[in-house]
């Protein structure tokens, strides 16, 4: 309900929207990050593909965003499925850098291959003033804000359904010992494969999401390494990883410190703003590897004491 | 070759890593209902046995047989499914689970989550820790790691169980409870245990049959009167000049 109480709706609200934008793909994130622990960096990809399957069904079939986003969702998922197969067997940095590796090279095909993407240049949404909810299209910014607020709220069920059933418990087996959780019985293959598959279509539904509230995109910035698939794990991490809120708490507080560093530090000098928040983080992770909210836990409890 | 009568049956199992054979030629029969003890002195080959039996391991060559049926073609979690389980050496429970989750978590396969809740307390109450069912795993001590570790391995229905050092760092009466233990859920589940153990008392008094294996070959096999007195064995423990 916050935008109706907010004076300087604009701007406020692209931010707000922005952050649960941002919490909705650190909550997909969390399906694998947070769950089966395999710190993805290329969850850009399936946000990439997301965006240039409903575009594309768009411009060249018409089909209404809508349709586009179960659609964006099915070839994320799909994708997912095809690179946990190979990935699934490597750990730790191994597995990072696969699935960084596997981003990259979706953005170099998507910048070659003008033909289908556009190439650098990018996809614009065709503008429809008309359009309206048919076509996710909205003058004001307050519809997106609510769709991106059930966005955030459908991934956080999903995130919390899948922890409390039996799905989860074997994620969280195989996270802490795979060996010890094959010989109970658990088939380790096919429970990574379903939470990769959950993750990367919820990852693609949120690259519709974007494409439709921003208009515009070119492969740079929709499969970037820096923006997308590191901040993610980035605003996880800080939260608190495997946690149902540290997603919404992470993006709480790191999209509002890049702003705030970008708007009152970047005339200091080049990267000061960048110096300052990688400083932060360093910080953070010094005081509490277990994010932000493990922190206030312990904080609340020595206040209580 | 495979007699429907035994449990498990291993057939020229072989396992080389790089010009090391640490499983040799191994021939072993487990009839249902056996404690059997699996001897052998430190790298003999023992743990690897066990993984190449629950296939975390493959084998380089040789057939492992459970209940009549080749074994070759199935992961360790099918493995489970038909009720061979193991227990692993440096007990492997989830961390940040509690006992209670790590319980359950064993009989997911084999009912919904409710039930398994149930069931994870029955199997915590034959073990005897239902009382500390809350506590997180990480906080246990190890005896209570190992029978918890127990508990979870029940949950998953087994017939039959492979032990990996579960009575190391036993003290008398601890041992004492997991002997009893061992031999009533022979008794009351009609379930047959492979038993690897360094502790002698403890394994004399467990198992009718024991198993020696060094560098991967079986050297002797036996009641633990016969073992005790086999020269071989005495070798392998003490050296070849005693």
């Amino acid at each position: 309900m916050v935008p109706f109480f907010i004076s300087n709706q604009g701007y406020t609200i692209r931010v707000l929207t922005l952050l649960f934008l941002f919490a909705s793909m650190a909550q997909s994130w969390n399906i694998v990050g947070g769950l089966a622990n395999q710190i993805s960096l290329g969850h850009a990809a399936f946000f990439g593909l997301g965006a240039y399957t409903s575009t594309l069904l768009l411009i060249h079939a018409s089909l209404s965003p809508w349709l586009g986003f179960v659609a964006g969702m099915l070839v994320a998922g799909f994708t997912g499925a095809l690179l946990s197969i190979p990935t699934m067997r490597l750990r730790g940095h191994y597995f990072a850098l696969a699935t960084l590796a596997f981003a990259e090279v979706l953005r170099s095909i998507a910048n070659t291959w003008s033909s289908l993407t556009g190439g650098p240049v990018g996809l614009s949404v065709p503008f429809a003033p008309q359009g309206g909810l048919a076509l996710m299209q909205f003058q004001l910014g307050v519809p997106f804000y609510f769709i991106m607020l059930g966005m955030f709220l459908v991934c956080t069920f999903i995130y919390k359904q899948i922890s409390e059933r039996k799905i989860g418990y074997e994620l969280r087996a195989l996270k802490a010992n795979p060996a010890s959780a094959q010989s109970i019985g658990i088939n380790v293959t096919k429970t990574k494969i379903i939470a990769s598959v959950i993750s990367a279509a919820l990852m693609g539904g949120c690259g519709v999401l974007f494409v439709q509230f921003n208009f515009f995109f070119d492969p740079d910035s929709i499969f970037s390494l820096v923006s997308i698939s590191i901040r993610v794990a980035l605003i996880c991490i800080i939260g608190g990883v495997g946690t149902v809120w540290g997603p919404l708490i992470g993006a709480c507080f790191l999209l509002p410190i890049e702003e705030l560093f970008n708007s009152t530090l970047s005339a200091k000098g080049a990267g000061v703003s960048q110096l300052a928040y990688g400083l932060i983080l360093i910080a953070i992770i010094l005081i509490e590897p277990r994010g932000l909210q493990a922190l206030f836990i312990r904080l609340t409890k020595r206040l209580g004491n | 070759m495979a007699n429907t009568q035994e449990i498990l049956s291993t057939k020229s199992l072989t396992r080389r890593f790089g010009g090391l054979t640490v499983v040799s030629e191994l021939d072993i029969s487990i009839q249902p209902g056996e404690i059997v003890g699996l001897i052998g002195p430190n790298g003999a080959g023992k743990t690897t046995l066990f993984n190449l039996l629950v296939g975390l391991i493959k084998p380089s060559s040789g057939e492992v047989y459970f209940e009549g049926k080749n074994l070759r073609n199935f992961a360790t979690h099918e493995r489970c499914k038909m009720g061979l389980v193991k227990t692993f050496q440096n007990v492997a429970l989830f961390s940040d689970m509690s006992v209670i989750e790590n319980v359950l978590t064993g009989a997911l396969q084999k009912m919904p989550l409710h039930q398994a809740r149930d069931f994870a307390y029955e199997n915590l109450e034959k073990v005897g820790l239902s009382h500390i069912a809350l506590k997180n795993a990480a906080d246990l001590t190890f005896p209570e790691k190992a029978l918890v570790e127990l508990a979870r391995t029940l949950c998953t229905c087994p017939k039959l169980i492979l032990l990996d050092e579960v009575m190391a760092a036993l003290n008398d009466s601890e041992m004492d409870h997991i002997l009893g233990l061992i031999q009533k859920l022979r008794s009351t589940e009609g379930l047959t245990f492979i038993v690897i153990e360094h502790h002698m008392r403890a394994i004399m008094n467990l198992c009718e049959r024991i198993v020696v294996i060094n560098f991967g070959k079986k050297i002797a096999e036996g009641a633990p009167a016969f073992i005790s007195q086999h020269p071989e064995v005495i070798a392998a423990y003490l050296g070849h000049d005693s």
